[in-house]
């Protein structure tokens, strides 16, 4: 009797602590868990994803792990990334296959396992270990992560539908909570969930609660003012607000005078894409993307700045020039290969989730070479957040929305660099609020959920927004 | 169709490789690091040194090398696991890092950089760019250490505090008698542990002016356990129960601690928490050099409390090489009841064929405030719970009288006893010490005194790390005894043993190594002065009386 209560215990705490998304102060992987949860059956998809996704590519990993770490650094991330896109390519395909309507509608979200910080990071830390072992890491991350989702969605789906796995459970009458359904609600669902468990955890001892004297000192932390923080970039009030109005009459002048027709159209055309990505259609509140980073760099307003320039940067150069990598090189040869072959083959249909992430990940790996020769003190400014990029959901995802659907090359590069904006504002805006603490945080962990509480509330203030017809 | 397909696989790896090329040609002209060098430190004077390439982050240049450092979010900055102490500035925080370190150890690094204050601090290794020369500290753990898993087969209480615990290593495991192993303490023990008594720990770390260490879920704890067979086969070990404040006794209320000998809660069955038959447990190991010397020697085992394992293993390795030499083999234990009753009719019987082997069991009633030559009731039931046979052999070799109530056999420390049984002079004779920190110190130091014992034959096992320093205190207090007899000062032998009570009893066995050099110090410089020594002498011992 006594085993059998420690052994559920045992089990408990394996999946649930350090659970990245319930239960753990460093969260990684929300991007995913708030985007597919609105549906238990998007869930399981997913969660199965994860689990088959890692765990099959870390099979094959494993035989050449000497030879990924004696490639060096700089090659490392970009052999796991080749060997994770080519799984998520093969499961995507299978979903598509076999269950089309759930591909349909969390088809972004299965290319984008690719760049779930989870899977990268327990297949890196599992080449340290023996290969049982990692397995085991492996599987308590990826189910934990999967109960998670069902966790979530167990909340999501009846109160938003009234349904739990399309079956009815709750009566017609029953007035349907649609907050729950849209991505503002995911972001509300997750806090309230994390608030509402973390008791219950700490209370059936799942959760280890922080000792008491950490809780003394965080408050000591507060009391001190803390050093002044500058922005990394000082500019006047002033300078600014002349600036964004010149930079309006310039747009409003070239918009309305016809004075250069080409020049014209075309910012007829890109200023609305730019600011439905800038504002209406983000990328962190609509989109529910790059959220990870930006909970643990919105600790530090100097942080937030340092990598929110970074991400612009990266963003748009690396899709433009997957832009051209896709459209030249992939749909180019694909060209060639069915002229020349009896079936035709569409290589871009399979592979351009490989072919964007090794992109990506040569000119991070470049960028970050050359600039630690040639401009050190920009490095030295940015640099490590540069690294960080490479496995940043954000860069993939400003690809993937774009680049197959076939947009223009300006228009892909308005995009990318609308959602970078985005996420350089909204990660600046909210680590601005926290720090303002809105109550004292006992741990880092109720920190983060007050964080994504912050997010579901701007998330609804840019819904507001986008309802709003400017054009 | 086949050609085609293997023409587009071919196109999809000619991308990659251009990309990667592309990458290793830029890394190739413009990133490669300049040689370097990285010396790793760690406990028991470990240094090793390594010759690096530059340029790269710290966590991965050491993952290249085969030092696995944890950390879980594969160096994001974000999990903290890969923190590292070092001994070289290697600038401050990143932006990215400063969140995951607390006050204490930010004030800490701001005075090493800063000021030089201190000897190293911590860092993030996933975020410092060897761009020099480095020196880093990893614990023993980190290093290559070889773990091992085994099953309890067999548990068996041998009294009331200590228990005997069979484990069948599942991989070939290979160790000299008298080395040790570390034992993974199961993490939820731990926390149930923590949880139960954690207040009560915190409180008497507070009272005796230790720092306490709250736990911290993920970080394994390990304990060490000395190794009590001579056999490859079953890995035997002996548990001891200890509170952690030794006045309040576990019976009384008192909290058992997580130290080197106290998971016996968990083994044993009346607890919840037991480590059952077929338990799988990990462990580390072996460590120490506690070996029998090679040469031919006299020998004296001193033994006490659950240091009696080691000593086991060594007296198994004396009889099965066959050794003639004189053995003393001396017990020390509370009362009747804290001597194994299993070991001591193997222990009778020895002495029985061997005339060279000799067993004293001595009694010290230590803590227990009563006369250990009177048997209370629980010696009494541990008398009479042996076999008869057993019983014989005990009333005749004269340890326990005719009626079962007196103890017959030595009572007191072992240390003044010493004289009864060794005379003279003889470099040869070896100590193996093993037991609670005041035994080993207090027979060292009369050791030395008496029977004139050479610094380089006290062979023990240092546990706490504080042994080691001891022994050599104490040879520097003979050293400076023997100066005040030659200096025929007027109450030498009254100065003498004021000293030595100071030294052991006021300063080593409190842990204070560091202030027991000063007073050994400061005790040489007024034998050095010309005048006035006595009253000097007299000032210096009521200061630290």
């Amino acid at each position: 009797m006594n085993m059998l209560s420690r052994y559920i215990r045992l089990i408990s705490k394996f999946f649930l602590r350090d659970n990245y998304i319930i239960s753990a102060a460093a969260g990684l992987g929300f991007c995913s868990a708030l985007a597919v949860t609105n549906k238990m059956e998007n869930s399981l998809t997913m969660g199965v994803g994860v689990v088959f996704v890692t765990c099959v590519s870390f099979c094959l990993v494993y035989p050449f792990k000497k030879l990924i770490i004696a490639s060096g650094t700089h090659h490392k991330i970009t052999l796991l990334m080749i060997i994770i896109s080519i799984f998520v390519t093969i499961f995507s395909l299978i979903v598509q296959a076999t269950i089309p309507r759930i591909a349909l509608n969390i088809k972004a979200y299965i290319d984008l396992i690719t760049t779930n910080c989870i899977v990268l990071a327990v297949i890196a830390e599992g080449l340290t270990f023996g290969f049982w072992d990692a397995q085991k890491k492996i599987l308590k991350a990826c189910l934990g992560y999967s109960i998670a989702l069902i966790f979530l969605a167990l909340m999501r789906e009846p109160l938003g539908f009234g349904t739990l796995l399309n079956f009815r459970i709750l009566p017609e009458s029953f007035p349907v909570v649609v907050l729950m359904v849209t991505p503002v609600g995911g972001f509300f669902a997750l806090a309230l969930w994390r608030f509402m468990l973390r008791p219950l955890f700490v209370k059936t001892g799942v959760v280890y609660q922080d000792n008491v004297l950490q809780e003394q000192e965080e408050v000591t932390d507060i009391e001190t003012p803390p050093k002044k923080e500058r922005p990394a970039f000082e500019i006047p009030g002033k300078l600014i607000i002349i600036i964004v109005l010149g930079v309006l009459l310039v747009i409003s002048l070239i918009t309305s005078i016809k004075a250069v027709t080409s020049l014209n159209s075309q910012f007829q055309i890109l200023l609305p894409i730019f600011l439905s990505a800038l504002f209406f259609d983000g990328i962190v509140l609509s989109k529910l993307l790059g959220i990870c980073p930006l909970l643990n760099k919105s600790r530090q307003v100097d942080a937030a700045w340092k990598m929110g320039v970074a991400v612009v940067i990266v963003v748009t150069l690396s899709t433009s020039l997957n832009w051209l990598v896709y459209n030249k090189v992939l749909i180019g040869t694909s060209n060639y290969l069915s002229s020349i072959s009896p079936v035709p083959i569409r290589l871009e249909k399979i592979f351009y989730l490989t072919i964007f992430i090794v992109t990506i990940a040569t000119f991070v790996q470049i960028l970050g070479v050359l600039l630690r020769r040639f401009a050190m003190d920009t490095y030295q400014q940015m640099g490590q957040f540069l690294e960080l990029i490479t496995v940043n959901c954000i860069v993939l995802a400003s690809s993937t929305f774009t680049i197959p659907s076939g947009l223009s090359f300006m228009a892909t590069t308005a995009t990318a660099f609308g959602f970078g904006l985005h996420w350089l504002m909204v990660c600046v805006w909210l680590s601005l609020l926290r720090r303002h603490r809105l109550f004292v945080p006992f741990n880092t962990w109720d920190e983060d959920s007050v964080a994504i509480l912050l997010l579901g509330i701007m998330a609804a203030i840019f819904t507001g927004i986008g309802a709003i017809a400017i054009f | 169709m086949t050609t085609s397909i293997i023409l587009s696989i071919a196109v999809i790896i000619i991308i990659m490789l251009a990309m990667a090329g592309l990458s290793e040609l830029t890394y190739q002209f413009f990133g490669k690091g300049k040689k370097l060098k990285l010396i790793i430190r760690s406990d028991e004077n470990f240094e090793k040194k390594l010759t690096i390439e530059g340029g790269d982050k710290l966590l991965n240049t050491l993952q290249n090398k085969g030092y696995h450092i944890p950390s879980g979010c594969g160096g994001n900055a974000t999990c903290g696991q890969c923190k590292i102490k070092l001994y070289t500035d290697m600038g401050t925080y990143s932006p990215t890092e400063t969140p995951l370190f607390d006050r204490k150890s930010r004030s800490e690094a701001r005075q090493f950089l800063e000021k030089g204050i201190g000897d190293g601090y911590t860092r993030l290794s996933c975020q410092v760019r060897v761009d020099k020369d480095i020196d880093i500290f990893l614990p023993t753990s980190t290093l290559q250490v070889k773990k091992y898993s085994a099953r309890l087969i067999k548990k068996t209480q041998l009294t009331s505090d200590k228990c005997e615990i069979g484990l069948r290593p599942l991989q070939k495991f290979d160790y000299k008698p008298g080395q040790y192993i570390q034992i993974g303490l199961p993490e939820d023990y731990v926390e149930q542990h923590y949880r139960k008594y954690g207040e009560q720990i915190s409180c008497f770390c507070k009272e005796r002016g230790k720092d306490y260490i709250p736990y911290t879920p993920g970080i394994d704890l390990y304990r060490a356990y000395s190794i009590a067979t001579i056999k490859r086969d079953v890995i035997k070990l002996i548990t001891r129960v200890a509170p952690i404040n030794p006045r309040v006794q576990i019976e009384d209320g008192g909290v058992p601690c997580l130290g080197p000998n106290c998971t016996q809660e968990y083994i044993q069955d009346k607890s919840i928490w037991n480590l059952w038959a077929g338990e799988k447990v990990r462990f580390t190991g072996p460590y120490g050099h506690f070996w029998l010397k090679k040469e031919k020697h006299k020998a004296v085992f001193v033994a006490g409390g659950a240091g009696l394992a080691p000593i086991l293993a060594l007296l198994d390795q004396w009889f099965a090489e066959g050794r003639k030499e004189k053995v003393y083999f001396f017990l020390g234990e509370r009362r009747f009841q804290d001597i194994p009753m299993q070991y001591i009719s193997k222990w009778l019987h020895w002495q029985k064929i061997h005339r060279s082997f000799k067993f004293i069991p001595v009694m010290s009633g230590a803590f227990r405030g009563d006369d250990p030559s009177e048997l209370n009731e629980i010696d009494k039931e541990c008398f009479f719970g042996t076999s008869e046979e057993h019983q014989r052999d005990i009333i005749k070799h004269g340890l326990i009288d005719k009626s079962g109530e007196k103890w017959l056999g030595q009572t007191g420390f072992i240390g003044p006893l010493l004289t009864n049984y060794f005379k003279q002079d003889d470099p040869k004779t070896t100590f193996y010490l093993c037991g609670p920190a005041p035994m080993t110190v207090t027979v060292i130091d009369s050791a030395a005194n008496t029977i004139g014992l050479k610094k380089e034959n006290v062979l023990f096992d240092d546990f706490t790390g504080t042994l080691t320093p001891s022994l050599d205190l104490i040879y520097q207090k003979l050293i400076i005894s023997k100066m005040f007899k030659q200096l025929g000062l007027h109450h030498a032998d009254k100065d003498i043993e004021k000293m030595t009570t100071i030294l052991i009893i006021k300063l080593i066995l409190r842990d204070k190594i560091d202030e027991s050099y000063i007073f050994l110090d400061k005790v040489k410089e007024i034998l050095a002065q010309q005048s006035e020594k006595e009253s000097h002498l007299n000032k210096l011992f009521k200061e630290y009386e």
